[in-house]
């Protein structure tokens, strides 16, 4: 094989990786975008939607119905967080708000265990994973199905904002949440909702992340893929955290590939966090963030 | 409301202000001359060690996190670079003293403090407490795979060299415990004069307003890097602490990121901003296990799961965050203020 | 320690292609109270945060006490006995009232962490100082009955104040007032008047006003400057503005017939 198809063997499968960790990275800008929370717990509902729809599946039920009730399950849980930890907490500084989901992480992580085990589930969606031949370069066709996942995500979430009333309302509320409440939109309502589709999106990831890994507890700790992602595109912009997710892949994967001879092993812990950072030291509010300015 | 407790409450949120230091040395007495009479290996190994050992991380944390604003999540890292130092200047140094080992471990700390700490001058909030996560994942990588620091050792767990004091063998518990109630006392003692006076207030005018203290000529660039590389060297010494004297091996796998999180969550719940709730976040944070395993053997028999006991103690420690930063922004600290106040009023 | 005068010339900053000042001017003389009013966006607060180096110019220069700069530098002010008040209130909330009006005298500050920790002469000295005259200039604002409480469970007046008292507590040169009385009950604000008259007495600093209430502004000021959409419209003593028409034009023309707050300029 020649040096550049390998090459782009890497940086493909470095993006697949990349996708991945975007889907992730998309729960957080839903909830940040629209209500300045960033919500570490992300993680941990990606693992507690995973777990609950494997450990039902696994007890009979059917793939559909199991999926209904973890989508139910998980708008739930997302309502619930919103009205009973976020709300009541509302107009504390964002760092409070940021420690507070530190602990809603670790309850959720906790009731995920305590109720469906902390055992190992493998997860079958049916997808078949064998590498495709596309322009020379060997695809997993798994990568395939998620990259078109995020993207068919990715596109329901631009008609949600741009196109439907709510969506509107979500917008209206992340730009301006006083004016917001001043035109009389309800934003309790609209957090709610942010906090249930992010729910979902935390199901669509934890399947899809739990059928490439196993279910398993690691799973929460996506998370900490993801922050990099976050840092790189901007905490509020779901383009951003696409991209940031390639950028993040991709160098991860060359990474570790070309340079992790030379320097160690396991480099993919920090590199992702160092590209940000080096990123982040040029660009303070990533690739696509709002830039703040601050009032006098 | 008297302004006795409002001053109070001034108080607990940062400064002891002109208040003596008669109280925290009552308790010292009690730890350092009743306590010892105890015949319980158990009781300083197990619960007193690991308590001065995390008391003192919560403490660094505190006076980076607390006073000055910066949350770090990376604390646990610092604490590892402590324990690879001490244990590299120790090995490496032929007759070095131990007291000297520990301020080396503490300095290397600092060190790596302020360079991890450069980012601080243009981050902040979450971009600086994901930044401090770049701290956390390097370190562990580092001790882990550039074997130099663990001494070409392969079996990834080291031993510190066995600790002298003078001509002393700290070869006991009980001994192990009084070097380090010696070294937290002396810190402690150091981080409440610091806070006190004008450098703890302009910690305090850079987490309150940055522009604000910038006007009034604190020079917050200077004070945000001075206040990483002290609170470095007190994790840094706490990580010394904690692998010599209470784990008695030196890994880098006992620092990770919840390691991290323990730090932060015993600030939290002790008290942001405050030294006396560093001591109250680690004794809770030290003894809540021990209490709900003793729960569990109570309520559910001798046979029961650890598994669970960790699984349910993970939830509670997640619900006492919510609550304290909810209900008691600051923490143990002022409910303790508050008892004080309500004992002096009757 | 006298007041400074400071002259800005040709001052020009603008936001995103917006231009917030153009080519503005500005001279005020040592131991003036000189206003700058103006609608709301006129550009007052650009000039303020220019002055204190939040905002760089992008043409124009400053003199200040005979020195020249392109810009100021925020961490420079309390070194060149600048001092200012806030619109919204800065203070530090984690303090009390007299620890927030120490932090007045930070710049003075000559003992280092480490004699602070272990309690060198200097440190015990320059604490004790800042202390009593934190105490004293806490009375002379009739503060005493609040000082050791914790600064954020004061009214708002009394917090505005405490932020006025720490930017005297150093002997400032030039104090900047951005909106001191924004929010006062009028009792408060006869009382802030007051204060700052004595203030200016007291030490002959040089006072910039910034004040939408124009029976204050008229009041205390030697001078106003007249600011309308990013340029100086007039200057003079205030028997002056209160007749120029392009002040009035300003304020009563159709452009701004909302800004109702600012209308009352006959006051």
């Amino acid at each position: 094989m020649s040096a550049w198809s390998f090459f782009f063997e890497v940086l493909v499968a470095g993006l697949a990786a990349g996708i991945m960790y975007s889907l992730v990275a998309i729960g957080f800008v839903l909830i940040y975008k629209t209500s300045g929370v960033l919500n570490f717990a992300q993680g941990a509902m990606l693992l507690f939607a995973a777990l609950t729809f494997v450990s039902l599946h696994e007890r009979g039920m059917p793939f559909l119905y199991a999926l209904a009730i973890t989508f139910l399950v998980m708008v739930i849980l997302g309502i619930a967080i919103e009205k009973f930890v976020l709300r009541p907490m509302i107009n504390q500084p964002p760092i409070t708000l940021f420690m507070v989901t530190l602990g809603l992480s670790y309850i959720i992580e906790g009731s995920a265990e305590l109720i469906w085990g902390t055992q190992v589930h493998g997860l079958d969606l049916g997808i078949q994973d064998e590498p495709m031949q596309i322009a020379g370069v060997l695809v997993s066709q798994f990568d395939l199905f998620c990259a078109a996942v995020a993207a068919v995500m990715v596109a329901a979430l631009t008609i949600l904002f741009r196109y439907t009333r709510i969506g509107l309302s979500f917008r209206a509320a992340a730009e301006d949440q006083y004016a917001a409440l001043n035109i009389g939109l309800r934003l309790p309502f609209i957090w709610a909702a942010v906090w249930a589709t992010a729910g979902i999106v935390a199901l669509v990831a934890g399947l899809l992340w739990g059928a490439r890994t196993g279910v398993q507890f690691s799973l929460s700790l996506v998370v900490l893929k993801s922050l990099p992602v976050l840092v790189l595109g901007g905490f509020d912009s779901i383009a951003g955290a696409i991209i940031g997710g390639l950028i993040i892949g991709a160098t991860e994967n060359l990474a570790q590939v070309y340079l992790g001879p030379y320097i160690g092993d396991g480099i993919d812990s920090w590199i992702a966090y160092v590209v940000a950072l080096g990123f982040l030291l040029v660009r303070p509010s990533g690739l696509f963030g709002q830039k703040l300015v601050e009032r006098v | 409301m008297s302004s006795a407790i409002l001053e109070r409450q001034a108080n607990s949120q940062g400064l002891p202000g002109l208040k003596s230091f008669r109280g925290p040395f009552l308790v010292l007495l009690v730890f350092a001359v009743v306590i010892p009479q105890v015949h319980s290996d158990y009781l300083f190994d197990a619960i007193l060690t690991p308590f001065l050992a995390i008391s003192l991380a919560a403490l660094g944390l505190n006076l980076l996190t607390g006073y000055a604003g910066q949350v770090s999540l990376g604390s646990a890292a610092f604490m590892a670079v402590g324990a690879f130092a001490g244990y590299n200047f120790l090995l490496r140094i032929p007759g070095l003293p131990l007291l000297a080992g520990l301020a080396f471990a503490g300095l290397t700390a600092a060190v790596i403090g302020i360079v991890f700490g450069l980012p601080s001058l243009r981050l902040r909030g979450f971009y600086l407490a994901v930044s401090t996560l770049a701290t956390q994942f390097f370190v562990q990588w580092a001790l882990t795979n550039i074997s130099w620091f663990s001494n070409d050792d392969t079996s990834g767990v080291i031993s510190p060299p066995p600790l002298h004091l003078g001509g002393f063998a700290l070869d006991s518990p009980v001994r192990r415990y009084l070097l380090c109630l010696g070294v937290v006392a002396v810190l402690t003692f150091l981080a409440m004069r610091l806070v006190s006076g004008q450098t703890g207030r302009a910690l305090i005018a850079v987490r309150d307003s940055e522009l604000g203290a910038r006007v009034l000529g604190v020079k917050v660039l200077r004070t945000k890097l001075f206040i990483f590389a002290v609170s470095s060297f007190y994790i840094g010494v706490a990580g010394a602490l904690w692998s010599f004297a209470y784990l008695r091996t030196i890994e880098p796998d006992g620092f990770d990121l919840d390691r991290s999180f323990q730090i932060l969550f015993v600030i939290i719940i002790g008290g942001l901003a405050s030294i006396r709730g560093a001591f109250l976040g680690a004794a809770f944070i030290v003894v809540l296990p021990l209490l709900l395993s003793r729960a569990g053997a109570i309520l559910l028999g001798p046979g029961f799961d650890s598994g669970l006991v960790d699984l349910v103690q993970k939830i509670f420690l997640g619900a006492l965050i919510i609550l304290f930063l909810r209900l008691e922004p600051a923490g143990l600290s002022a409910l303790v203020g508050r008892l004080r106040i309500r004992r002096n009023a009757t | 320690m006298a007041g400074a005068a400071i002259r800005l010339s040709g001052v020009t900053l603008s936001f995103g292609g917006i231009l917030a000042l153009k080519g503005v001017d500005l001279d005020i003389h040592a131991g003036d109270i000189h206003a700058i009013i103006g609608p709301n966006g006129a550009g007052k607060s650009s000039l303020v945060n220019i002055i204190c180096g939040i905002y760089r110019p992008e043409a124009g220069s400053i003199d200040f006490d005979g020195q020249h700069l392109s810009r100021m530098e925020t961490g420079r002010l309390a070194k060149l006995g600048i001092t200012r008040t806030f619109q919204n209130i800065v203070l530090f909330k984690g303090m009390s009232v007299t620890q927030n009006v120490m932090m007045g005298l930070t710049h003075k500050t000559r003992s280092t962490p480490w004699g602070q920790i272990i309690g060198s002469a200097r440190a015990r000295r320059e604490e004790a100082h800042a202390y009593e005259i934190a105490r004293a200039i806490l009375a002379r604002l009739d503060l005493t009955q609040v000082q050791d409480r914790a600064v954020n469970t004061l009214s708002y007046g009394a917090q505005k104040r405490v932020e006025l008292a720490r930017a005297l507590i150093a002997g400032p040169r030039l104090l900047l007032l951005d909106e001191p009385m924004a929010g006062m009950t009028a009792g408060e604000k006869v009382r802030m008047i007051a204060f700052i008259r004595e203030a200016q007495a007291h030490s002959g600093v040089t006072v910039i006003l910034i004040e939408h209430d124009m029976g204050v502004v008229m009041e205390l000021s030697d001078r106003i400057t007249v600011l309308d959409h990013g340029k100086r419209i007039a200057q003079g003593t205030p028997s002056e503005i209160q007749v120029n028409p392009d002040v009035i034009d300003a304020y009563l023309g159709v452009a701004h017939a909302d800004d109702g707050d600012d209308a009352v300029l006959a006051a």
